[in-house]
């Protein structure tokens, strides 16, 4: 028992946190340099990756988005989807009974009465 | 090989050559560069003027941004603007130290990669992705217009089959 006793001399007012005057001098030699919460350490790191992600982008996305696009082909095909889907819309709102000649029926009747 | 934090430049006039003298002989992209105007009386000139430095200089984003700092709102243009030097993204905003070994290792190898992102700027990657990017929007308007006659079709079919 007396032993653990002087194991902790010396530490219990660390533990304690009775003895802080360690904490009021920023200036203890290199030690305070180093433990600065790694603030900048961490910017650079992100900054890394930032640039990482960056060369990424432009490297290699862009070089096959430049080398081998798809827009060409994705324009024509939607574009003939979409002319068929208008001529499609166009037969079904010109036939006889479509509610699109009810409705322009019924306002014509209603102004040129 | 500088830290990448904000580097602030105070427009002290809105005179064309004035300007360029001042912006003369910084290394743009290199850093992040702060162009503060709110204290000129003709912040719309002094934009106009800094603008057309930048372009014609061919000052790029990448790697590091350039911003300018206007009270005048809603203003668009070229590069990113802000109100105040406050609303200027936080990322940047670091107190210069004297950086420890671990730290000068990271950054020499953020200066080589920054060497890397120069190096690809001559390809115009940047106009490539503004094409794919318009390209894609054409793509999605098209199909906007489909999925819209689809609906009409669908509700035009359901009109018949009663």
């Amino acid at each position: 028992m007396t032993n653990k006793k002087d194991e902790n001399i010396g530490f219990k007012e660390f533990l304690e946190g009775e003895d802080k005057a360690f904490l009021e001098n920023p200036n203890i030699g290199s030690k305070s340099r180093n433990n600065s919460n790694f603030e900048l350490e961490t910017f650079l790191e992100q900054d890394s990756n930032r640039m990482s992600k960056l060369i990424e982008t432009f490297e290699e996305k862009a070089f096959v988005i430049k080398k081998f696009s798809q827009f060409p082909q994705l324009e024509i095909e939607a574009e003939a989807k979409n002319i068929a889907a208008r001529i499609e819309t166009i037969e079904l709102c010109t036939r006889e009974n479509s509610p699109l000649f009810a409705n322009i029926d019924s306002i014509f009747k209603k102004f040129f009465k | 090989m500088a830290i990448p934090i904000y580097k602030l430049i105070n427009i002290d006039n809105s005179i064309e050559t004035s300007i360029q003298r001042q912006l003369e002989g910084h290394q743009f992209s290199q850093v992040p560069t702060i162009l503060d105007v709110t204290e000129l009386s003709d912040q719309f000139e002094a934009i106009t003027h800094i603008e057309n430095f930048l372009l014609e200089k061919e000052v790029s984003s990448f790697p590091y941004p350039t911003y300018i700092v206007t009270k005048i709102k809603n203003y668009h243009g070229e590069y990113s603007f802000f109100e105040s030097i406050d609303k200027t993204p936080s990322f940047y905003w670091k107190k210069l130290k004297q950086l420890n070994a671990r730290e000068n290792k990271i950054l020499q190898k953020n200066y080589l990669k920054q060497k890397n992102l120069e190096n690809t700027q001559g390809h115009n990657f940047q106009e490539e992705l503004v094409k794919y990017a318009k390209g894609h929007k054409v793509i999605f308007n098209l199909n906007k217009e489909i999925n819209f006659l689809e609906s009409i079709q669908k509700n035009l079919e359901a009109f018949y089959d009663k």
